[in-house]
């Protein structure tokens, strides 16, 4: 019974209006809201606040399409020639959203600034940022920002040998000075423009307030407690590379007598153990090794030499799309066809 | 930032044409031998354009509009060029709005169209608050101040085109017997600049010895007074030849140079001074009417250019010819004729089912679509590249798709014609909307300089819109006459759009994918293509289901036509995300009104075959 009613078609019927809206209703917002916060809120919750009322979120919908798709392909629909087309474009459509799920619980993104000569094994998230106790020197400490701002004082003191706890910590941050000269943090709304938000914690150390905010230098967290120092900073999250990348020349292109940009392309020398290759990443054109996919992004002038901007993303759910692609043409082209035959 | 004055000065200090004896009237250089210079190469924009393309951009970005009222774009072109002491003091400058005018002191004047000197002169005085303007970026700046910006783009364009050939033209110094004689001169009446900025340290330092000697001008003698107009000449001139890389006709490599650059450059190599002596003579043939000799020099000039070119120029003669028979036109034109043909004579009642009583028709159609097609493989020849990469192209392309599955799967049906040629019409009518700039066809930025994607997604998703649009047509037809469209061609129609447009949305992932390392990004443009591919799907679900009647299948399938606006065209006007290629303003107001109209058709068809059912 409920699988009749799962895999029915009237379902789609049912859930392509809902899905429908809120992509009109986040695509429509973006200019103000800007992308990366209309993406959060309209297309990636499980539910979708509507003020006080929830409502099935993105994510819901998606997941029971998935589900939907799952239960025909393997128990209603048994493969025939004359819906072989159907069935291939059900599969299709189901790649894609495994697809999206791998994509969305695997994909590392992050980007590398590279100066000429200089060789890099590590890039920075994009968004997800962590909290970072140095001491002497040394980083002892690494807790993903979202964590690190619900952390009470026991959660730290398996960490550090003194009292520190997290009185107030948001994702995007003003410091203020108030009359009696005391800074402290205040909220500010997320920039359109995610990369620009600078998240920052109070904390409670020892009886005293400190204030880290992204960006700021280290020296003004320092907290001698001994004869140690440490550090407290706030940075984009780290991730290493299996292998290291060392920028030889970065040249854009410009077609003749304009500052249209005709190419980019950076000369790069991957070392991976003993092994080093040269290779040229250009627009169009990324490198792909060992999961991870190296793309040229964008540049940065300087008085020099340009430095390159390279995008990094490992995502296990990569080939799906390409797949499903294949598999949905297929199947088009043999309903299709299949009609037609139908019809003589 | 340019200094104005002193440009202003260096032309009102040349010579205009001397109109010496009737005779020479008959012998002067005739607007067709202007046009011969239509196919010379000029690198512009990136791209290697016959001087045609480039007066007729010039002249849209100048003036607003495509040519002027008496004369060609080009012949308004070659005179800035040789004449500008003449030019300047015409009125081509567009000013557009009230505010702009009023920002610039014309709020009282009616004109609409005001010359270089004006303008020139009016910016200049406010050269430091335009400054801030440009200063700031370009999301904070009002839409006057971008306006302003504009303009000063404009009418910088304009100044160095005045200013392009000054240091070869004619007539231009006049020197005393004894300073001929003290330069070691050929004797002459006059000299061009070329012939005597060497020796502008001589009359700089002339100068000076002068000044020191006098300090008022009223007591230079007329001998002084020459040495001082000349080096206050060459000095303005060479600041205004600085920079002015505007007509890049020497081919010095791939990025080719002006003339002034050969001679701020220094790049005095032979075969470059020959060409620039072709250009200087063929500056004195035009003032000194010999148009026979005109020819001839201009066919040697292109001939000696041709064979210094690194880039093969053998499209030039095909772009001029684009420009001239303008197809696009001609196609409209004859769609909207065939529509006429089709529905004028017969009343509505005629079945439609019916071979068409006017095969003739067919040809006309026939002969749009030859245009149309003719015209679009004519860019891609000059372009070297796949028909559609900007919005422009879209429309173009779209509209060809329709026009020949129309023709293909609907000649004999006249309904199908005269719908599918009223569209096609309307689509190449509405096109030049999308390309406020004009038609330049520019080269393009790197993420869109790949011919496999763009042969591949992008004729993908544009068939998968222009099927959208057939499908949507086609039930408009149902709605209007049950019979003249069977449903099950509506069912065909709705999966061959969802064929196209979901293997287009894919493709299009897959190259976001290849060039930015996603996938799927929530981007507008990708949310619009995934829209319509849903509807699409929403739409087949609901008919087999029987949720969707067959007229309210009809209906909604009609409404499809609104989804592929929205997505082609209405999400452009967001102006955010990556996919943001096609700047457009005016063209929101004409989306609005598509969308509104639409909907009341097919709110008026849906209840008129509701009607008809009862």
């Amino acid at each position: 019974m409920l699988l009749k009613y799962l895999t029915h078609p009237s379902l789609v019927f049912f859930v392509l209006p809902w899905i429908m809206a809120l992509l009109v209703a986040g695509t429509v917002v973006q200019p103000a809201m800007g992308i990366y916060q209309a993406q959060k809120f309209f297309f990636e919750g499980f539910v979708f606040w509507l003020g006080p009322v929830p409502l099935p979120g993105m994510f819901s919908l998606l997941v029971l399409l998935a589900t939907s798709l799952s239960a025909k392909i393997l128990f209603t629909s048994t493969f025939s020639w004359p819906h072989s087309g159907t069935w291939l474009i059900h599969a299709g459509a189901l790649l894609l959203l495994v697809g999206g799920l791998v994509t969305s619980l695997t994909q590392q993104e992050g980007s590398m600034l590279l100066a000429p000569e200089e060789t890099k094994n590590i890039f920075d998230d994009y968004y997800d940022k962590e909290l970072v106790i140095n001491k002497n020197g040394d980083d002892v400490v690494r807790i993903a920002f979202a964590r690190a701002a619900a952390m009470k004082g026991d959660d730290f003191r398996a960490l550090v040998p003194f009292d520190m706890s997290v009185t107030k910590a948001c994702h995007n941050c003003d410091v203020v000075q108030d009359q009696n000269n005391t800074v402290r943090l205040v909220a500010r709304p997320h920039e359109k423009d995610a990369e620009k938000n600078l998240a920052g914690v109070q904390l409670r150390v020892q009886g005293r307030d400190m204030l880290v905010v992204q960006g700021m230098p280290a020296h003004v967290s320092a907290y001698q407690h001994g004869d140690d120092i440490y550090h407290v900073s706030i940075h984009r999250k780290k991730h290493a590379l299996p292998f290291s990348i060392r920028l030889l020349s970065f040249s854009p292109s410009f077609h003749p007598g304009t500052h249209v940009a005709r190419e980019y392309a950076s000369v790069i020398e991957v070392a991976d153990g003993a092994l080093t290759w040269q290779t040229a990443i250009r627009m169009n054109e990324p490198l792909r090794y060992k999961g991870y996919t190296v793309y040229q992004a964008s540049f940065v002038e300087g008085d020099g030499p340009s430095s390159s901007v390279l995008t990094i993303v490992k995502n296990e759910g990569r080939v799906l799309p390409y797949v499903a692609t294949g598999v949905m043409l297929i199947g088009f082209v043999l309903h299709l066809w299949m009609r037609r035959r139908g019809r003589a | 930032m340019i200094h104005w004055l002193i440009l202003l000065w260096c032309l009102v200090a040349l010579p205009s044409i001397a109109e010496t004896d009737a005779q020479r009237e008959t012998q002067k250089i005739q607007p067709h031998d202007i046009h011969l210079m239509a196919d010379m190469a000029v690198m512009h924009e990136g791209r290697i354009k016959p001087m045609e393309s480039v007066a007729r951009a010039t002249f849209r970005k100048v003036a607003g509009r495509s040519a002027p009222d008496d004369i060609s774009a080009l012949e308004w072109f070659v005179a800035a060029a040789f004449t500008p002491s003449v030019a300047m003091t015409q009125e081509v400058i567009a000013m557009g709005s009230a505010p702009l005018k009023a920002w610039l002191g014309f709020a009282d004047d009616k004109r609409k169209n005001f010359s270089f000197l004006e303008t020139a002169s009016a910016l200049d005085a406010r050269l430091p608050v335009l400054q801030k303007m440009m200063d700031k970026p370009a999301a904070d700046q009002s839409s006057l101040e971008k306006e302003i910006i504009g303009l000063y783009a404009a009418v910088q364009d304009y100044s160095h085109l005045l200013t392009s050939l000054t240091l070869m033209l004619p007539d231009r110094f006049t020197l005393s017997p004894a300073l001929q004689t003290q330069l070691g001169l050929e004797k002459k009446d006059s000299y061009t600049y070329l012939e005597i900025y060497r020796h502008a340290d001589f009359f700089m330092n002339a100068l000076k010895k002068i000044r020191a000697k006098k300090n008022n001008v009223a007591l230079y003698t007329a001998q002084e007074m020459n040495i001082a107009q000349i080096s206050y000449a060459l000095s303005g001139m060479t600041a205004t030849g600085d920079g002015n890389t505007f007509l890049r006709v020497v081919p010095t490599g791939a990025e080719w140079s002006s003339l002034w650059q050969l001679v701020n450059d220094g790049k005095g190599a032979p075969h470059y001074r020959a060409l620039m002596e072709q250009w200087k003579k063929l500056a004195w043939l035009y003032y000194h009417h010999h148009p026979q000799q005109w020819r001839e020099t201009l066919a040697n000039l292109k001939r000696e250019t041709g064979k210094l070119s690194p880039q093969p120029l053998n499209t030039l003669a095909l772009e001029v010819f684009y420009h001239h028979a303008n197809l696009y036109a001609w196609a409209a034109a004859l769609y909207g004729v065939v529509f006429a043909l089709i529905l004028l004579p017969l009343p509505a009642n005629t079945s439609a089912n019916k071979p068409a009583r006017i095969p003739f028709h067919q040809y006309i159609f026939a002969a749009a679509v030859v245009c149309h097609a003719l015209s679009i493989v004519l860019r891609m020849i000059i372009l070297g590249r796949p028909p559609v990469s900007s919005l422009y192209e879209s429309l173009l392309f779209v509209s060809l798709v329709l026009a020949v599955i129309t023709f293909v799967v609907g000649r004999q049906r006249a309904l199908y014609m005269a719908a599918g040629s009223l569209f096609c019409a309307f689509l190449l009518l509405i096109s030049p909307v999308y390309a406020p700039a004009g038609d330049s066809m520019g080269v393009l930025v790197a993420v869109l300089n790949t011919r496999f994607w763009l042969a591949t997604h992008v004729v993908c998703i544009t068939v998968g819109y222009a099927v959208a649009f057939l499908a949507g047509i086609l039930a408009h037809l149902h709605l209007w006459k049950k019979e003249t469209v069977l449903p099950e061609l509506l069912r065909s129609m709705a999966l061959s759009a969802l064929l196209f447009t979901s293997v287009g949305t894919m493709l299009g992932g897959i190259w976001a994918d290849q060039s930015w390392g996603r996938f799927w990004g929530w981007d507008p443009k990708e949310n619009g293509a995934l829209l319509i591919v849903l509807w699409l799907i929403w739409l087949l679900h609901g008919r087999m289901t029987n949720m969707l009647q067959p007229r309210a299948f009809a209906a909604f399938l009609a409404c499809t036509n609104i989804m592929v606006a929205v997505a082609w065209l209405g999400v452009n006007l967001l102006g955010t995300g990556l996919h943001s290629y096609g700047f457009t303003n005016a063209a929101g107001v004409g989306f609005v009104a598509f969308c509104v109209a639409e909907m009341i058709i097919i709110t008026f068809l849906f209840f008129r075959s509701r009607h008809h059912a009862s």
